[in-house]
């Protein structure tokens, strides 16, 4: 690396800076001309041409390396310099006019005010705006201000140089994605790399070639569009994806904020919901319906997510408001033939739901029930030996599924100190890692019978079923209920 | 799960599921079996000997297969269900629209039976 310049390379960067300046300014100058109308151009080229010259002269016979009389590297350099600059002599003049189609913000550091001023002239002619600095601190300084689309950076400069103003833009978040385009003489081609290697985007060498510095800027400007463009789509899919997640969980706390709470008296109800996403299609609730009448219900709409979750919340709502017009609310065949006539799958996207749905007479001590396609609501009664099991099931077409169905209601007596359990299928239909099921007259009525009378039943048979199913989360959402009668 | 369908000579459609009838992949396979049936016209007889499990879609499925056949007042029977398959067929009240049948010939048999229908149905 060649961060100290000999006295050779310095002489070399002070005798270019002049013959650029008259490159730069006679190219200018030729345009100018160009643009009035004159054609005779040639003792301005011959000017500019002589300055060619002498650039050439500079750099072959003024390198470290032509005193041993090989210039390895500016030859390499110059080869190079060449061939980049013949290849976009060759670019489609479309193109070309494509390419600067494309303004914008650009900020030229240089500590010579000719060079600035020269680039500053040709970009504006290009169409862009410009700012200048003249060194990397006052670079960074207007950084912190000005909005900025394109940086070009000179490499030796006082107070701060290009390796260190580079430095600071790509490590400044609100600065890194602005590209830097390095400008530098062809034999500073190692500190190119290095800025290369640093985060810059290009380089440009210096005496200007106008069709070049058109080229990289209109290259790097389009870039920077495309990734603003980029960065703005990105933001506004993550600004919609948070609002979306946001509004999942406030219909997801409104889900759970329309459960009942837990209950002490006349009779302790416990129960334990688990959604398998955000939103579940399960709800249930329980009510009095008069003095002497309370209703208890669970439903289960079929699969889960936003709509099945709209769907549980409409028809919960309906029961617990008992709005459905002529219907006797104690009579749960009613209810539910009232219920699958208001929620008819074709005007309900599709889905339907199951419920079960039951009446505790306080006064019979009798609980009068009616399923819509829902597994049996369970009676643990209590016996001299222990716990009987009894299931309360009255086959009915599950709700929304056909027009014009009856339904059944049927009654069981509640011993004192029953205890009724509530459930959906996704209390039992449990895949085991082997891939069977759990069966439910097996598996499940046993668990029941053993452990149904624990004060956390709801929550243990969640827990059993997880320890059942183990890796990945439930497939369908969960709630058991549990309503202890007084003894 | 799998979905198959058989033709068995004119009068009627044969088709087949095979494994669980739950939600993986459900989209396709739904608008498939309702393509089939829609272009049959012909009642349908669905093997589900080899259904192992029955969930909310699978009833769905049902239910508007039995839609769709119910309009051109034919039958949908269901061939052989296992028991546990069976049991949540019946629990689902599904056992009120489709019957079931335990052999092909049976199933052929109820298929066919014309139904007793209001003429304006």
């Amino acid at each position: 690396m060649s961060d100290e310049k000999s006295p050779l390379a310095k002489l070399r960067h002070d005798l270019r800076t002049p013959i650029n300046h008259i490159m730069g300014y006679g190219e200018l100058l030729a345009e100018d001309l160009a643009d009035q109308g004159v054609k005779n151009l040639k003792d301005l080229t011959r000017i500019t041409t002589a300055a060619r010259q002498l650039l050439e002269l500079i750099s072959s016979r003024l390198s470290d390396e032509s005193f041993s009389g090989i210039s390895l590297q500016e030859a390499i350099a110059a080869n190079d310099y060449a061939k980049v600059a013949g290849s976009l002599e060759a670019v489609p003049p479309e193109y070309r006019e494509h390419l600067s189609t494309i303004s914008g913000r650009i900020l030229i550091v240089d500590d010579h005010p000719d060079n600035r001023d020269v680039l500053a002239k040709r970009l504006e002619r290009q169409g862009h705006q410009t700012m200048q600095a003249e060194n990397g601190r006052h670079a960074l300084e207007i950084l912190a201000k000005e909005p900025c689309d394109l940086i070009l950076l000179d490499v030796m400069m006082p107070e701060m140089d290009g390796f260190t103003a580079l430095g600071c833009i790509k490590a400044d978040p609100a600065l890194r994605h602005i590209p830097v385009i390095m400008i530098s003489a062809l034999d500073e081609i190692e500190n190119v790399v290095r800025c290369i290697e640093s985060g810059a985007e290009d380089f440009l060498p210096k005496p200007f070639n106008p069709t070049l510095l058109r080229a990289r800027i209109g290259a790097s400007l389009e870039k920077k569009t495309f990734h603003d463009q980029e960065k703005a789509y990105l933001r506004r899919i993550e600004e919609t994806q948070k609002r979306l997640e946001d509004e999942l969980q406030e219909a997801a706390k409104y889900v759970t904020s329309i459960l009942p709470e837990p209950m002490e008296s006349p009779f302790k109800i416990t129960w334990a919901y688990d959604p398998s996403t955000e939103l579940g299609g399960d709800s249930f609730g329980y009510h009095w319906i008069d003095e002497t009448h309370f209703a208890i219900y669970l439903l289960d709409v079929c699969g889960h997510g936003v709509g099945a979750a709209l769907l549980s919340v409409a028809a919960i709502n309906v029961i617990r408001s008992g709005s459905l017009p002529e219907i006797d609310f104690l009579d749960p065949a009613q209810v539910l033939a009232g219920l699958n006539e208001t929620f008819q799958m074709e005007r309900h996207n599709n889905m339907y739901f199951t419920i079960w749905y039951g009446v505790y007479d306080t006064t019979t001590r009798t609980v009068r029930h009616a399923s819509g396609g829902h597994p049996p609501a369970i009676l643990l009664k209590p016996g001299p030996e222990g716990d009987s099991l009894e299931q309360l099931l009255s086959s009915g077409m599950l709700i929304g599924g056909m027009p014009d169905m009856t339904y059944r209601s049927a009654t069981a007596d509640v011993p004192p100190g029953s205890r009724l359990l509530v459930y959906c299928d996704g209390a039992y239909e449990i895949k085991r890692p082997d891939g069977s099921m759990i069966e439910f007259d097996t598996d499940f009525l046993p668990f029941l019978l053993e452990h149904g009378r624990s004060p956390t039943l709801p929550g243990d048979v969640l827990t059993w079923i997880r320890g059942i199913h183990t890796g990945e989360d439930l497939d369908d959402d969960y709630s058991f209920l549990a309503m202890d009668f007084p003894a | 799960m799998k979905f198959t369908a058989i033709e068995a000579g004119d009068d009627l459609t044969f088709l087949a599921f095979e494994g669980s009838l739950d939600l993986d992949g459900s989209q396709e396979i739904e608008a498939r079996f309702l393509e089939v049936i829609g272009e049959a016209q012909k009642p349908v007889v669905v093997d589900f000997a080899k259904v192992d499990f029955l969930a909310s879609f699978g009833m769905r499925l049902l239910i508007e297969a039995y839609k769709v056949l119910d309009k051109r007042e034919q039958r949908l029977v269901l061939l052989n269900p296992q028991p546990s398959v069976a049991k949540v067929f019946q629990a689902a009240g599904l056992s009120t629209l489709i019957a079931t049948a335990t052999n092909e010939s049976e199933a052929r048999a109820l298929a066919l039976w014309k139904k007793n229908r209001h003429p304006e149905g």
